[in-house]
Protein backbone atom coordinates (compact mmCIF):
# COMPACT_ATOMS: atom_id res chain seq x y z
CA UNK A 1 0.00 0.00 0.00
CA UNK A 2 2.84 2.40 1.36
CA UNK A 3 4.62 1.69 -2.09
CA UNK A 4 1.66 2.28 -4.36
CA UNK A 5 1.34 5.41 -2.28
CA UNK A 6 5.07 6.01 -3.09
CA UNK A 7 5.26 5.38 -6.73
CA UNK A 8 1.83 7.71 -7.27
CA UNK A 9 3.53 10.53 -5.60
CA UNK A 10 6.39 9.72 -7.51
CA UNK A 11 4.51 10.04 -10.51
CA UNK A 12 2.02 13.23 -9.53
CA UNK A 13 5.73 15.26 -8.98
CA UNK A 14 7.08 14.02 -12.36
CA UNK A 15 3.46 15.01 -14.25
CA UNK A 16 3.89 18.04 -12.35
CA UNK A 17 7.04 18.44 -13.02
CA UNK A 18 6.49 17.66 -16.92
CA UNK A 19 4.21 20.13 -16.99
CA UNK A 20 5.56 22.85 -15.73
CA UNK A 21 8.69 22.37 -17.93
CA UNK A 22 5.66 22.52 -20.31
CA UNK A 23 4.55 25.69 -19.37
CA UNK A 24 7.46 27.96 -19.11
CA UNK A 25 8.59 26.44 -22.64
CA UNK A 26 4.92 27.97 -24.02
CA UNK A 27 5.73 31.10 -22.01
CA UNK A 28 9.04 31.42 -23.66
CA UNK A 29 7.37 30.87 -27.04
CA UNK A 30 4.56 33.24 -26.55
CA UNK A 31 7.29 35.99 -25.13
CA UNK A 32 9.62 35.06 -27.86
CA UNK A 33 6.85 35.11 -30.68
CA UNK A 34 5.55 38.52 -28.78
CA UNK A 35 9.19 40.28 -28.62
CA UNK A 36 10.16 39.22 -32.22
CA UNK A 37 6.83 41.14 -33.51
CA UNK A 38 7.56 43.95 -31.83
CA UNK A 39 10.64 43.97 -33.36
CA UNK A 40 9.93 43.55 -36.50
CA UNK A 41 6.73 46.14 -35.94
CA UNK A 42 9.50 48.68 -34.86
CA UNK A 43 11.44 48.08 -37.43
CA UNK A 44 8.75 48.35 -40.20
CA UNK A 45 7.69 51.97 -38.16
CA UNK A 46 11.41 53.46 -38.83
CA UNK A 47 11.31 51.99 -42.26
CA UNK A 48 7.92 54.19 -42.95
CA UNK A 49 8.95 57.03 -40.21
CA UNK A 50 12.07 57.01 -43.21
CA UNK A 51 10.27 56.93 -46.23
CA UNK A 52 7.93 59.63 -44.87
CA UNK A 53 11.11 62.12 -44.66
CA UNK A 54 12.47 60.72 -47.24
CA UNK A 55 9.78 61.88 -49.25
CA UNK A 56 9.28 65.31 -47.51
CA UNK A 57 12.82 65.55 -48.34
CA UNK A 58 12.46 64.78 -52.25
CA UNK A 59 9.10 67.10 -52.35
CA UNK A 60 11.33 70.29 -50.39
CA UNK A 61 13.55 69.40 -53.04
CA UNK A 62 11.70 68.87 -55.59
CA UNK A 63 9.78 72.77 -55.23
CA UNK A 64 13.52 73.88 -54.41
CA UNK A 65 15.29 73.26 -58.02
CA UNK A 66 11.55 73.69 -59.65
CA UNK A 67 11.71 77.05 -58.46
CA UNK A 68 15.70 77.86 -59.52
CA UNK A 69 14.55 76.36 -62.91
CA UNK A 70 11.96 78.60 -63.48
CA UNK A 71 13.79 81.60 -61.99
CA UNK A 72 16.78 81.22 -64.20
CA UNK A 73 14.95 79.87 -67.64
CA UNK A 74 12.51 83.39 -66.62
CA UNK A 75 15.94 85.28 -66.52
CA UNK A 76 17.48 83.93 -69.77
CA UNK A 77 14.14 84.12 -71.46
CA UNK A 78 13.96 87.86 -70.62
CA UNK A 79 17.48 89.53 -70.01
CA UNK A 80 18.94 87.49 -73.32
CA UNK A 81 16.14 86.61 -75.55
CA UNK A 82 13.98 89.76 -74.69
CA UNK A 83 15.91 92.00 -75.13
CA UNK A 84 17.78 90.98 -78.35
CA UNK A 85 14.10 91.24 -79.57
CA UNK A 86 13.62 94.64 -78.68
CA UNK A 87 16.99 95.45 -80.50
CA UNK A 88 16.24 93.96 -83.66
CA UNK A 89 12.92 95.99 -83.80
CA UNK A 90 14.91 99.00 -83.75
CA UNK A 91 17.17 98.00 -86.01
CA UNK A 92 14.06 97.00 -88.52
CA UNK A 93 13.00 100.91 -87.98
CA UNK A 94 16.71 101.64 -88.97
CA UNK A 95 16.91 99.50 -92.29
CA UNK A 96 13.52 101.43 -93.26
CA UNK A 97 15.69 104.24 -94.15
CA UNK A 98 17.79 102.85 -97.11
CA UNK A 99 14.48 101.34 -98.43
CA UNK A 100 13.16 104.12 -99.76
CA UNK A 101 9.45 104.25 -101.00
CA UNK A 102 9.46 100.70 -102.19
CA UNK A 103 6.33 99.43 -101.36
CA UNK A 104 7.36 95.53 -101.13
CA UNK A 105 10.14 96.58 -98.36
CA UNK A 106 7.57 98.61 -96.36
CA UNK A 107 5.40 96.19 -96.25
CA UNK A 108 7.86 93.46 -95.28
CA UNK A 109 8.98 95.84 -92.76
CA UNK A 110 5.96 96.02 -91.31
CA UNK A 111 5.10 92.02 -91.55
CA UNK A 112 8.73 91.68 -89.46
CA UNK A 113 7.68 94.56 -87.32
CA UNK A 114 4.19 93.02 -86.29
CA UNK A 115 5.97 89.50 -85.63
CA UNK A 116 8.99 90.85 -83.08
CA UNK A 117 5.91 92.63 -81.41
CA UNK A 118 4.43 89.51 -81.19
CA UNK A 119 7.34 87.38 -80.22
CA UNK A 120 8.33 90.10 -77.83
CA UNK A 121 4.46 89.90 -76.30
CA UNK A 122 4.98 85.89 -75.84
CA UNK A 123 8.55 86.17 -74.33
CA UNK A 124 7.42 88.55 -71.85
CA UNK A 125 4.16 86.78 -71.02
CA UNK A 126 6.01 83.73 -70.63
CA UNK A 127 9.24 84.75 -68.74
CA UNK A 128 6.61 86.80 -66.54
CA UNK A 129 4.09 83.68 -65.39
CA UNK A 130 7.27 81.50 -64.64
CA UNK A 131 8.42 83.99 -62.30
CA UNK A 132 6.64 87.61 -62.13
CA UNK A 133 9.02 90.66 -61.44
CA UNK A 134 6.76 92.45 -59.50
CA UNK A 135 7.96 89.91 -56.37
CA UNK A 136 10.89 90.71 -56.28
CA UNK A 137 11.38 94.44 -56.67
CA UNK A 138 8.30 95.44 -54.75
CA UNK A 139 7.58 92.61 -52.87
CA UNK A 140 4.12 90.08 -51.85
CA UNK A 141 1.48 93.00 -51.77
CA UNK A 142 1.85 94.32 -55.04
CA UNK A 143 2.44 90.88 -56.65
CA UNK A 144 -0.93 89.18 -55.12
CA UNK A 145 -2.55 93.10 -56.84
CA UNK A 146 -1.36 92.18 -59.55
CA UNK A 147 -2.19 88.68 -59.16
CA UNK A 148 -5.71 88.77 -58.36
CA UNK A 149 -6.14 91.66 -61.26
CA UNK A 150 -5.39 89.10 -63.87
CA UNK A 151 -7.75 86.70 -61.98
CA UNK A 152 -10.47 89.81 -61.90
CA UNK A 153 -9.52 90.27 -65.75
CA UNK A 154 -10.97 86.91 -66.42
CA UNK A 155 -14.74 87.59 -65.14
CA UNK A 156 -15.43 84.51 -63.53
CA UNK A 157 -14.50 85.39 -60.27
CA UNK A 158 -14.31 88.29 -58.00
CA UNK A 159 -11.25 88.59 -56.03
CA UNK A 160 -11.29 91.21 -52.85
CA UNK A 161 -7.50 91.89 -51.83
CA UNK A 162 -7.31 94.12 -48.43
CA UNK A 163 -3.33 94.64 -47.22
CA UNK A 164 -2.98 96.37 -44.52
CA UNK A 165 0.95 97.62 -45.61
CA UNK A 166 1.77 97.73 -49.22
CA UNK A 167 4.91 98.16 -49.11
CA UNK A 168 5.60 95.39 -46.83
CA UNK A 169 8.85 93.11 -47.47
CA UNK A 170 10.11 89.74 -45.50
CA UNK A 171 12.74 89.37 -44.57
CA UNK A 172 13.38 85.93 -46.79
CA UNK A 173 12.39 86.48 -50.50
CA UNK A 174 12.09 82.71 -50.49
CA UNK A 175 9.12 83.41 -48.00
CA UNK A 176 7.67 86.27 -49.96
CA UNK A 177 7.99 83.58 -53.02
CA UNK A 178 6.51 80.75 -51.97
CA UNK A 179 3.19 82.94 -50.33
CA UNK A 180 2.80 83.84 -53.65
CA UNK A 181 3.16 80.14 -55.06
CA UNK A 182 0.75 79.12 -52.12
CA UNK A 183 -2.20 81.78 -52.60
CA UNK A 184 -2.05 80.85 -56.25
CA UNK A 185 -2.61 77.39 -55.99
CA UNK A 186 -5.76 78.57 -52.94
CA UNK A 187 -7.44 80.28 -56.10
CA UNK A 188 -6.81 77.43 -58.76
CA UNK A 189 -8.18 75.21 -55.90
CA UNK A 190 -11.41 77.78 -55.12
CA UNK A 191 -12.92 77.99 -59.08
CA UNK A 192 -11.33 75.02 -60.27
CA UNK A 193 -12.95 72.55 -57.50
CA UNK A 194 -14.50 74.86 -55.48
CA UNK A 195 -16.33 76.76 -58.63
CA UNK A 196 -16.06 79.71 -56.18
CA UNK A 197 -17.55 83.07 -57.32
CA UNK A 198 -16.20 85.37 -54.86
CA UNK A 199 -12.75 84.85 -52.89
CA UNK A 200 -11.42 87.50 -50.38
CA UNK A 201 -7.82 87.37 -49.25
CA UNK A 202 -6.31 89.57 -46.50
CA UNK A 203 -2.58 90.46 -45.35
CA UNK A 204 -1.51 91.30 -41.68
CA UNK A 205 1.71 91.98 -41.28
CA UNK A 206 3.22 91.81 -37.82
CA UNK A 207 7.10 92.81 -37.00
CA UNK A 208 8.69 89.97 -38.86
CA UNK A 209 5.68 87.71 -38.59
CA UNK A 210 2.40 87.85 -40.94
CA UNK A 211 -0.88 86.33 -40.90
CA UNK A 212 -2.81 85.59 -44.14
CA UNK A 213 -6.80 85.58 -44.38
CA UNK A 214 -8.16 83.46 -47.56
CA UNK A 215 -11.62 82.73 -47.62
CA UNK A 216 -14.08 81.37 -50.71
CA UNK A 217 -17.80 80.82 -51.06
CA UNK A 218 -17.81 77.76 -53.49
CA UNK A 219 -18.45 74.20 -52.85
CA UNK A 220 -16.42 73.60 -49.77
CA UNK A 221 -14.95 70.24 -48.36
CA UNK A 222 -15.31 68.19 -45.30
CA UNK A 223 -12.34 69.01 -42.97
CA UNK A 224 -12.01 65.84 -40.87
CA UNK A 225 -11.84 63.71 -43.99
CA UNK A 226 -8.38 65.81 -44.97
CA UNK A 227 -5.99 63.69 -43.46
CA UNK A 228 -6.53 61.00 -45.35
CA UNK A 229 -7.37 62.29 -48.99
CA UNK A 230 -5.16 65.08 -49.37
CA UNK A 231 -4.68 66.06 -53.18
CA UNK A 232 -1.60 67.35 -54.98
CA UNK A 233 -2.31 70.62 -54.29
CA UNK A 234 -2.67 70.88 -51.02
CA UNK A 235 0.05 68.56 -50.19
CA UNK A 236 2.39 71.23 -52.31
CA UNK A 237 0.60 73.76 -50.15
CA UNK A 238 1.74 71.53 -47.28
CA UNK A 239 5.04 71.25 -48.12
CA UNK A 240 5.98 75.07 -49.25
CA UNK A 241 4.76 76.60 -45.99
CA UNK A 242 7.00 73.49 -44.29
CA UNK A 243 9.83 75.13 -46.15
CA UNK A 244 9.72 78.73 -44.83
CA UNK A 245 8.02 77.19 -41.20
CA UNK A 246 4.85 78.62 -41.50
CA UNK A 247 1.46 76.72 -40.84
CA UNK A 248 -2.08 76.64 -42.70
CA UNK A 249 -5.54 75.94 -40.74
CA UNK A 250 -8.24 75.30 -42.46
CA UNK A 251 -12.05 75.37 -41.93
CA UNK A 252 -14.41 74.32 -44.32
CA UNK A 253 -18.01 71.99 -44.60
CA UNK A 254 -19.80 70.57 -47.12
CA UNK A 255 -21.46 73.87 -49.40
CA UNK A 256 -20.19 76.37 -46.73
CA UNK A 257 -16.78 77.84 -48.52
CA UNK A 258 -13.68 77.51 -47.67
CA UNK A 259 -11.41 79.62 -45.17
CA UNK A 260 -7.86 79.23 -44.44
CA UNK A 261 -5.72 80.93 -42.36
CA UNK A 262 -1.47 81.08 -43.18
CA UNK A 263 0.67 81.72 -39.94
CA UNK A 264 4.20 82.69 -40.96
CA UNK A 265 5.96 83.31 -37.10
CA UNK A 266 9.93 82.66 -38.12
CA UNK A 267 10.70 84.16 -34.61
CA UNK A 268 8.71 81.51 -32.61
CA UNK B 1 12.03 132.16 -80.93
CA UNK B 2 14.77 130.32 -80.74
CA UNK B 3 13.93 126.81 -79.53
CA UNK B 4 16.99 125.03 -77.60
CA UNK B 5 17.53 121.46 -77.66
CA UNK B 6 16.52 118.77 -75.26
CA UNK B 7 19.42 117.27 -73.22
CA UNK B 8 18.43 113.49 -73.18
CA UNK B 9 19.91 110.71 -71.31
CA UNK B 10 19.76 106.96 -72.44
CA UNK B 11 20.23 104.40 -69.00
CA UNK B 12 20.03 100.35 -70.25
CA UNK B 13 22.75 97.44 -70.18
CA UNK B 14 21.80 96.26 -73.49
CA UNK B 15 24.68 98.64 -75.37
CA UNK B 16 22.94 97.85 -79.00
CA UNK B 17 19.66 99.13 -77.78
CA UNK B 18 21.14 102.36 -76.52
CA UNK B 19 22.56 102.61 -80.07
CA UNK B 20 19.72 101.99 -82.34
CA UNK B 21 17.60 104.33 -80.07
CA UNK B 22 20.21 107.22 -79.99
CA UNK B 23 20.59 106.99 -83.77
CA UNK B 24 16.40 106.79 -84.12
CA UNK B 25 15.90 109.69 -81.72
CA UNK B 26 19.02 111.92 -82.64
CA UNK B 27 17.52 112.52 -86.19
CA UNK B 28 14.62 114.82 -83.87
CA UNK B 29 16.60 117.70 -84.05
CA UNK B 30 15.05 119.07 -81.15
CA UNK B 31 16.50 116.24 -79.20
CA UNK B 32 20.35 116.06 -78.05
CA UNK B 33 21.22 112.66 -76.35
CA UNK B 34 23.98 113.84 -74.30
CA UNK B 35 24.66 110.97 -71.93
CA UNK B 36 24.48 107.08 -72.04
CA UNK B 37 24.89 104.92 -69.05
CA UNK B 38 24.55 100.92 -68.56
CA UNK B 39 22.93 100.58 -65.44
CA UNK B 40 21.68 103.37 -62.37
CA UNK B 41 25.15 103.41 -60.93
CA UNK B 42 27.31 104.60 -64.08
CA UNK B 43 24.16 106.70 -64.64
CA UNK B 44 24.70 108.49 -60.79
CA UNK B 45 28.65 108.52 -60.95
CA UNK B 46 27.87 110.78 -64.88
CA UNK B 47 25.87 112.91 -63.24
CA UNK B 48 28.64 113.31 -60.22
CA UNK B 49 30.70 114.54 -63.31
CA UNK B 50 29.16 115.80 -66.36
CA UNK B 51 26.23 117.85 -67.48
CA UNK B 52 22.84 117.15 -66.33
CA UNK B 53 20.09 115.45 -69.05
CA UNK B 54 16.49 116.90 -68.70
CA UNK B 55 15.26 114.09 -69.71
CA UNK B 56 15.90 110.39 -69.18
CA UNK B 57 15.02 107.24 -70.75
CA UNK B 58 15.50 104.69 -68.16
CA UNK B 59 15.24 100.90 -68.22
CA UNK B 60 14.11 99.07 -64.92
CA UNK B 61 15.89 95.36 -65.66
CA UNK B 62 19.82 96.75 -64.86
CA UNK B 63 22.39 95.04 -63.17
CA UNK B 64 24.01 96.66 -60.33
CA UNK B 65 21.58 99.32 -59.24
CA UNK B 66 17.82 98.53 -60.95
CA UNK B 67 16.13 101.29 -62.49
CA UNK B 68 13.66 101.06 -59.15
CA UNK B 69 16.33 102.09 -57.02
CA UNK B 70 18.07 104.62 -59.51
CA UNK B 71 14.63 106.32 -59.72
CA UNK B 72 14.48 106.44 -55.70
CA UNK B 73 18.03 107.88 -56.01
CA UNK B 74 17.36 110.20 -58.26
CA UNK B 75 14.22 111.37 -56.80
CA UNK B 76 16.57 112.35 -53.64
CA UNK B 77 19.50 114.09 -55.87
CA UNK B 78 18.54 115.08 -58.70
CA UNK B 79 14.17 115.71 -58.72
CA UNK B 80 14.80 117.80 -61.69
CA UNK B 81 15.38 115.69 -63.88
CA UNK B 82 12.32 113.93 -65.49
CA UNK B 83 12.86 109.95 -65.51
CA UNK B 84 10.89 108.30 -68.53
CA UNK B 85 10.65 104.58 -67.71
CA UNK B 86 11.16 102.42 -70.97
CA UNK B 87 10.60 98.60 -70.40
CA UNK B 88 9.50 95.10 -70.74
CA UNK B 89 7.61 95.41 -67.48
CA UNK B 90 4.38 96.73 -68.51
CA UNK B 91 2.39 95.54 -65.92
CA UNK B 92 0.20 97.47 -63.61
CA UNK B 93 2.30 96.92 -60.25
CA UNK B 94 5.17 98.75 -61.67
CA UNK B 95 3.32 101.33 -63.62
CA UNK B 96 1.71 102.14 -60.48
CA UNK B 97 5.10 101.94 -58.35
CA UNK B 98 6.80 103.97 -60.87
CA UNK B 99 4.27 106.02 -61.24
CA UNK B 100 4.43 106.19 -57.48
CA UNK B 101 7.98 107.26 -57.37
CA UNK B 102 7.61 109.85 -59.46
CA UNK B 103 8.33 108.56 -63.13
CA UNK B 104 7.18 111.31 -65.87
CA UNK B 105 6.10 108.68 -68.46
CA UNK B 106 5.82 104.58 -68.52
CA UNK B 107 6.63 102.93 -71.89
CA UNK B 108 6.70 99.32 -73.16
CA UNK B 109 10.40 98.98 -74.87
CA UNK B 110 8.51 97.67 -78.29
CA UNK B 111 7.32 101.52 -78.40
CA UNK B 112 7.61 103.02 -81.77
CA UNK B 113 10.40 105.10 -81.76
CA UNK B 114 8.25 107.95 -83.25
CA UNK B 115 6.12 107.28 -80.05
CA UNK B 116 9.37 107.77 -77.51
CA UNK B 117 10.39 110.76 -79.61
CA UNK B 118 7.01 112.60 -78.97
CA UNK B 119 6.97 111.29 -74.68
CA UNK B 120 10.17 112.83 -74.86
CA UNK B 121 8.97 116.39 -76.19
CA UNK B 122 6.00 116.19 -74.68
CA UNK B 123 7.63 114.97 -70.79
CA UNK B 124 10.34 117.80 -71.42
CA UNK B 125 7.24 120.51 -71.92
CA UNK B 126 4.54 119.55 -69.77
CA UNK B 127 6.60 117.48 -66.74
CA UNK B 128 4.62 114.22 -67.87
CA UNK B 129 3.02 112.05 -70.03
CA UNK B 130 0.54 109.33 -69.36
CA UNK B 131 -0.55 107.51 -72.76
CA UNK B 132 -4.06 105.73 -72.44
CA UNK B 133 -2.81 102.58 -70.87
CA UNK B 134 -0.76 104.22 -68.03
CA UNK B 135 -4.19 106.55 -67.15
CA UNK B 136 -6.55 103.48 -66.76
CA UNK B 137 -4.06 101.72 -64.93
CA UNK B 138 -3.75 104.86 -62.19
CA UNK B 139 -7.64 105.05 -62.31
CA UNK B 140 -8.22 101.20 -61.60
CA UNK B 141 -5.76 102.01 -59.00
CA UNK B 142 -7.49 104.74 -57.50
CA UNK B 143 -10.43 103.24 -56.84
CA UNK B 144 -8.50 100.55 -54.86
CA UNK B 145 -6.49 103.13 -53.37
CA UNK B 146 -9.13 105.13 -51.53
CA UNK B 147 -10.08 101.60 -49.36
CA UNK B 148 -6.38 101.43 -48.12
CA UNK B 149 -4.81 104.93 -47.63
CA UNK B 150 -6.56 107.86 -45.65
CA UNK B 151 -6.80 110.67 -47.84
CA UNK B 152 -4.11 113.67 -48.08
CA UNK B 153 -6.09 116.70 -45.81
CA UNK B 154 -4.71 120.07 -48.05
CA UNK B 155 -6.32 122.82 -48.47
CA UNK B 156 -6.26 124.32 -51.66
CA UNK B 157 -8.04 127.20 -53.32
CA UNK B 158 -10.13 126.98 -56.15
CA UNK B 159 -7.44 129.46 -58.07
CA UNK B 160 -5.11 126.41 -57.41
CA UNK B 161 -7.62 123.54 -58.16
CA UNK B 162 -7.79 125.37 -61.58
CA UNK B 163 -4.54 125.31 -62.33
CA UNK B 164 -3.97 122.00 -60.81
CA UNK B 165 -7.00 120.55 -63.16
CA UNK B 166 -5.43 122.34 -66.45
CA UNK B 167 -1.78 121.12 -65.40
CA UNK B 168 -3.71 117.65 -65.72
CA UNK B 169 -5.01 118.31 -68.89
CA UNK B 170 -1.51 118.74 -70.17
CA UNK B 171 -1.66 122.46 -71.03
CA UNK B 172 1.69 124.23 -70.47
CA UNK B 173 2.41 127.03 -68.28
CA UNK B 174 1.90 129.63 -71.32
CA UNK B 175 -1.47 127.81 -72.28
CA UNK B 176 -2.98 128.05 -68.86
CA UNK B 177 -1.95 131.54 -68.34
CA UNK B 178 -3.98 132.24 -71.30
CA UNK B 179 -6.78 130.63 -70.64
CA UNK B 180 -7.01 131.62 -66.82
CA UNK B 181 -6.48 135.45 -68.17
CA UNK B 182 -2.90 135.72 -65.90
CA UNK B 183 0.59 135.70 -65.99
CA UNK B 184 2.98 132.92 -66.47
CA UNK B 185 4.81 134.14 -63.60
CA UNK B 186 1.42 133.93 -61.56
CA UNK B 187 1.32 130.33 -63.10
CA UNK B 188 4.18 129.17 -61.55
CA UNK B 189 3.88 130.52 -58.39
CA UNK B 190 0.60 128.27 -58.34
CA UNK B 191 2.85 125.52 -59.00
CA UNK B 192 4.88 125.83 -56.52
CA UNK B 193 2.01 125.98 -53.72
CA UNK B 194 0.78 123.45 -54.77
CA UNK B 195 3.74 121.15 -54.91
CA UNK B 196 4.34 122.50 -51.49
CA UNK B 197 0.83 122.06 -50.06
CA UNK B 198 0.80 118.54 -51.66
CA UNK B 199 4.47 117.57 -51.14
CA UNK B 200 4.46 116.36 -54.29
CA UNK B 201 8.75 116.28 -55.91
CA UNK B 202 7.34 117.21 -59.21
CA UNK B 203 4.52 117.79 -62.11
CA UNK B 204 4.16 114.58 -62.32
CA UNK B 205 3.57 113.78 -58.53
CA UNK B 206 1.25 116.47 -58.41
CA UNK B 207 -0.91 114.53 -61.52
CA UNK B 208 -0.83 111.29 -58.90
CA UNK B 209 -2.18 113.40 -56.03
CA UNK B 210 -4.97 115.39 -58.26
CA UNK B 211 -5.94 111.77 -59.38
CA UNK B 212 -5.65 109.57 -56.03
CA UNK B 213 -7.51 112.56 -54.25
CA UNK B 214 -9.89 113.40 -56.65
CA UNK B 215 -9.17 116.93 -56.70
CA UNK B 216 -9.90 116.75 -60.76
CA UNK B 217 -12.96 115.62 -62.22
CA UNK B 218 -10.97 112.71 -64.66
CA UNK B 219 -14.35 111.84 -66.35
CA UNK B 220 -14.42 114.47 -68.90
CA UNK B 221 -10.49 114.26 -70.14
CA UNK B 222 -9.88 110.51 -69.93
CA UNK B 223 -13.21 109.16 -70.20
Amino acid sequence: MDQVLLQNRELAALVLFGVSIMLLLALAFVLFVSLSQRRILKEQMNAQALEIEYREELLRSTILTQEEERRRIAKDLHDDLGSKLNVLKLNIYQVKKFTGDSAPAEELIGDVKSLLDQTIHTTRRISHELLPPTLQDFGLPTALEELCDGFQRTGSVDIHLEVDDPDARLPQVNSELQLFRVVQELINNSIRHGEARQIGIRLHHGKESLKLHYYDNGKGFDVTRLAEKKGLGLKNIDSRLHLIGATIRYESEPGAGVTATVDLNPVS
Amino acid sequence: MKQSSIHLGIVDDELLFRKGLRALISEREEIEVILEAGNGQELLDQLREGPIPDVLLLDLNMPVLSGVETTKALQKSHPEIRIIILTTHYSKGFIVKMIELGAASYLPKNSEPEEVAETVLTVAAKGFYYNDHVMNVIRENMQRKVKRHHLAHVEISSREKEVLQLICEQYTTAEIATKLFISPRTVDGHRNNLLEKTGARNTAGLVVFALENKVVELTDYWG
